[in-house]
This record gives C-alpha cells, sequence and structure tokens, in this order.
C-alpha cells in the first residue's frame, strides 16, 4: 500500500513540478479554465435577476448545488486528466511499456498527468458554496455540514468512475469517448438544478444507472432541510414502500413522503458510489485483459 | 488565381472537408449522444423558471424550450470553441508548406470549415431537432418564409464563427500559448452568443455591451430569425450588420495573418 502511494506520489510530484516549472503560463490556463467555467455561474445568477425560484428551490439553494456540482467535477478532472491520453498511448503502444512496469498500470497513468489548470473550475465551485452558505445560515450547522461532505465526496468518486470508464472504452475503440461527456460534463451541467425540474425517464436516469443526482441532490436536500417529498421516487423499491405511504404529523404532508427514507437515504450515497466505482473498476479490469498490444 | 480558379479550389476544398468528416462516424453518434443531453438538460432547467410567469425575455414557455432545441442543433454547425488547427500547424512549422500553396490560405481554412459545418448540418442539426421534436421541446418556425433567411444567417454565423477560432489560433504566431486567450473567447463565446441563456434574459447594460460584440451574430441571430423574434426592418437590420462582421473580420483575419507570416520569415523561416 505505501509502496503504491509513493509510485503515485513520484510521478504526480514530477507532473506538479513540470507544470510549474512554466509559471506564467500555468496561472493563465488556469484563469482562463476560470473563466470558461465560472460563465455558468455567471449566467446562473443573472437568471435570478429574473426569477426568484426554480422547482421551488431558492437563489441561493440553486448556486449551493452548484458549488457541489463544481467542485466535485473540479476534483475529478484534477485526478483524472491522465487518462486523457488514453487514445494516445493506446495508438502510439506507450501501453505496452505502462504495462511492462512494476506498477498498476491505472496509478502511472493518472499520475502521469496531474493537471493544475483544473484548479479553475475548482476555485469557482468553491468560491459559489462559499457565497451560498454565507446566505444560508441553517445550511452551516455542523450535520448539514457533514451532509455537504458526504455529498461532495460521493459526486467526485461517480465522475472518477465515468472518467475512469471512459478511458477503459478506448481498450476497444478511441472514438467513443465522448459518449461519457453526456454524463460527466452534461451531469453537472444537470445537478446544478434541482433534479425536480426534470422529467421521469432523466431523473430516474440519474438517480440510479448513474447516480450523480442521488449522491449530489439526496444529501444536499438533508444538508438544507428541504423536506420529505421527494422520497416518493423511492417508493418502487420493493420493501421500501410499504414504511414509505406513512405520513406521520411533521413530514411535509404530501403523500408518499417518508421521513424514515428522507434520514436513511442520504447515508446511503457513499455506498452507492462506491457501487458506482466499483462497477467502473470492473470495466477498466475488463478492457486491460481484453488489450493485446500493438505489434506481435 | 482568377476569380472561377478561385470558386472551384474552395469548392474542392469544401466537399473533401465533408468527405473527411464522413469518416468520423462513430464520433458523431457518441457527440450526438452527448447533444442530445445537453438538449434536454438545458430545456427542462430553463422550462421550469417559468412556474407562474408566462413570458420572460420576451419569450414564451414553448419558446425557451424551442430556443434551446434550435440553439443546440446549430451548435455544431456554428461552433464557439474548438481548435481548428492552426496553432498546430503554426507550432509545427507545417503552415511554411500550407503558406506555399496556390490557394490562398483564409480561403482554404475557411472553405474547409464551412464544409465541416454543412457536414454538420446534416449529422447534427437535423437530427437534434428531429429529436426535439419527438421529446415534444421544437416547435415548427414562426413561418416558413424565414427559412431563406435562416439558411443565410446560419451561412454567415457559421463564416463569423470560425473567423473568430482563426483569430483566436493565429494567436499562436506571437503567444507562446494561445490557451488563454482561447478560454476567454470560450467564455465570451458561451454567454454572448446566447448559448447558455438567450441574450434578452440579460440585463440591459450586458445586452447593449453584447451589440458591440460578434458573437450575438454567430448563433443569437439565426435563432431569433427561427423564433420570429425579428421581422421587417429590424431583421433588415440586424443581417446587415451581420454581412458587416462577415467582410470586416475576412478583412481582419488576414491582415493578422499576413502579420503573423512576415513575423513567420523573419525568425529565419
Amino acid at each position: 500500500m505505501l509502496f503504491l502511494a509513493r509510485s503515485y506520489w513520484t510521478l504526480a510530484s514530477a507532473s506538479i513540478r513540470e507544470q510549474m516549472s512554466y509559471r506564467r503560463s500555468f496561472l493563465l490556463e488556469t484563469l482562463g479554465k476560470l473563466i470558461g467555467t465560472g460563465i455558468e455561474l455567471v449566467a446562473l445568477l443573472l437568471l435570478f435577476e429574473r426569477v426568484e425560484s426554480i422547482g421551488g428551490w431558492s437563489k441561493w439553494e440553486v448556486v449551493y448545488l452548484y458549488g457541489v456540482a463544481s467542485i466535485s467535477l473540479g476534483v475529478a478532472e484534477l485526478l483524472t486528466t491522465g487518462l486523457d491520453a488514453m487514445p494516445e498511448l493506446v495508438r502510439t503502444g506507450t501501453m505496452d511499456g505502462i504495462l511492462i512496469r512494476p506498477a498498476p498500470p491505472l496509478l502511472q497513468i493518472l499520475g502521469r498527468d496531474i493537471r493544475l489548470l483544473q484548479l479553475g473550475r475548482l476555485i469557482q465551485g468553491v468560491g459559489a458554496l462559499a457565497f451560498a452558505l454565507t446566505h444560508l445560515p441553517t445550511a452551516r450547522g455542523p450535520e448539514a455540514l457533514l451532509f455537504l461532505l458526504i455529498a461532495v465526496l460521493s459526486t467526485t468518486a461517480i465522475y472518477f468512475g465515468l472518467f475512469l470508464a471512459a478511458g477503459a472504452s478506448c481498450f476497444w475503440t478511441v472514438q467513443s469517448g465522448e459518449l461519457f461527456n453526456a454524463f460527466t460534463y452534461g451531469g453537472v451541467q444537470m445537478t446544478q438544478f434541482p433534479i425536480s425540474v426534470y422529467p421521469r425517464w432523466l431523473r430516474d436516469l440519474f438517480l440510479f444507472a448513474v447516480p450523480l443526482g442521488f449522491t449530489s441532490y439526496v444529501p444536499a436536500v438533508r444538508a438544507l432541510g428541504k423536506g420529505t417529498v421527494w422520497t416518493q421516487w423511492f417508493s418502487w423499491i420493493p420493501g421500501v414502500e410499504a414504511a414509505g405511504t406513512a405520513s406521520p404529523v411533521g413530514s411535509a404532508g404530501a403523500p408518499g413522503a417518508s421521513p424514515w427514507m428522507a434520514t436513511v437515504l442520504p447515508w446511503i450515497a457513499p455506498l452507492v458510489a462506491a457501487a458506482f466505482v466499483y462497477v467502473c473498476w470492473r470495466f477498466w479490469r475488463l478492457g486491460l485483459d481484453h488489450y493485446q498490444g500493438v505489434g506481435s | 488565381m482568377r476569380i472561377s480558379e478561385l470558386l472551384d479550389a474552395c469548392a474542392a476544398v469544401f466537399t473533401t472537408a465533408i468527405r473527411r468528416q464522413l469518416a468520423y462516424r462513430v464520433a458523431n453518434w457518441s457527440g450526438l449522444f452527448t447533444n442530445a443531453f445537453f438538449l434536454f438538460f438545458r430545456a427542462y432547467a430553463l422550462r421550469a423558471c417559468y412556474g407562474e410567469r408566462a413570458v420572460i425575455g420576451g419569450l414564451s414557455a414553448t419558446d425557451i424550450v424551442t430556443y434551446v432545441t434550435v440553439s443546440q442543433a446549430l451548435l455544431m454547425v456554428i461552433p464557439q470553441w474548438g481548435r481548428v488547427e492552426v496553432a498546430e500547424s503554426v507550432r509545427s512549422g507545417q503552415v511554411a508548406v500550407d503558406l506555399c500553396r496556390p490557394l490562398d490560405y483564409f480561403a482554404a481554412f475557411l472553405s474547409k470549415r464551412l464544409g465541416v459545418s454543412a457536414y454538420y448540418v446534416l449529422f447534427r442539426f437535423l437530427p437534434l431537432l428531429a429529436i426535439g421534436l419527438v421529446a415534444g421541446l421544437l416547435s415548427p418556425p414562426s413561418s416558413w418564409g424565414m427559412v431563406p433567411a435562416f439558411l443565410a444567417t446560419v451561412l454567415m454565423g457559421a463564416w463569423i464563427a470560425n473567423s473568430l477560432l482563426f483569430l483566436v489560433d493565429v494567436s499562436a504566431f506571437w503567444l507562446g500559448s494561445e490557451r488563454g486567450l482561447r478560454y476567454l473567447f470560450l467564455g465570451a463565446g458561451s454567454l454572448f452568443s446566447g448559448l447558455i441563456l438567450p441574450l434578452s434574459f440579460l440585463p440591459d447594460a450586458m445586452q447593449k455591451f453584447s451589440l458591440a460584440l460578434p458573437f450575438e451574430y454567430t448563433l443569437y441571430l439565426p435563432v431569433q430569425v427561427y423564433l420570429g423574434s425579428l421581422s421587417g426592418d429590424a431583421l433588415a437590420h440586424a443581417i446587415a450588420i451581420q454581412c458587416a462582421w462577415v467582410a470586416g473580420l475576412t478583412i481582419l483575419c488576414r491582415a493578422v495573418l499576413a502579420a503573423g507570416v512576415r513575423k513567420l520569415v523573419i525568425h529565419g523561416g
């Protein structure tokens, strides 16, 4: 384990030092990324000059969601930029060289490129979240912050899994990587708004298949204290329905709203994330086993 | 080169570009898939803003989803970002060879890029309109008489958009890395072309500012034509400004390129 950590750090620190040696370039690129991603935040704030709420969520609650989404994708991008090189690694045969070295291939590929400019997205995400928290006093308590942490860590893991899967797809074809952008860059676009605004099929896709909605929205609802109406989306899960249809005093009052589910589900987010990452990891292993190398 | 030879050469480059894009069929399917998802996300999110409101920025709830569908469908036809191979060509030195060719560099560049846009009209614009239609997110054009104006504004919009990308790339002659400038254009382009929000949603001051920029005349104008937001004198006025941007940017691009070439030669190219 220590060997793995040390190998990773050797590669990663080399990558970081290389970028820092072109300091002006690094600063300009990071600033550029910050502007390029931050423009969405600007647009969001401008939108709220015209409307007071979207899907029942106020301006700062939506900015909060935006912050969670941006930070999660930013961290994932920072860690997985190395996988962007997959098409080239496979095509040029460099992958063969990676495979004969004593460290795990994934670790080497990730460690080669810790692209610091990705901090641009992270910075504007942190800014957005901080800004939102100053306007949401109830979201600053220890319990709320715990759920915020759960949301960010779990969502980051899902994005990590998606980038891993996109990289793994290169073992078969280099042309289909863009497919995954629908879930990564699409996902960050989608999860900046409350998932309740989307139609059933989109909601279900992002709650249960690519669970970005689950890991960001569910804990966020808990952290912001937005009620329990949304729990009815989970009532189809067998065995849960019986408990779910109870409408005790103190709940949102709507049929199918379940405080019990609202209490339990946010804690499940990390497990959901772990399961998803495991599936992506298996896909990566499948790709590695399938890979036959370039010249024989 | 005589005009007829110039046009023949441009046409050849144009058709070759389309044929080259046809080889990337799988990549296009992946891109279409992703594009469709963005269409859905933006359309439903913006529609949710309407709530009790009937109209925001002059657009109704049905208008906004049509707006998103048409703008997303035009996304690849009128590119707001992307590498156009000029910067790489400068860095690798390939540009020296390209500049020796008999066809004017900028004319060849534009013919190639318009060929790519034509490909995307068939393989992104039309499919995405179909997807939007099936999902109930697309209304038919305000009037079918608008179609010629729509096609003209799309063509000129693509011309302007590609000229802007050219300017960003050509800065590689002077800047070590044009990435910073590229991101700036990405940010400004995304907002002021109406890609993220209809420009009528922006505060008045920003709308006035936007009129001084070319981005509005790339993507926003064709979508306005589709929705019928502009007609008569206002439409003629906007198209005239678009023509002015086409002419102005073409002259600017050629001038900047010439300056870059002079610099290249002086540095022992």
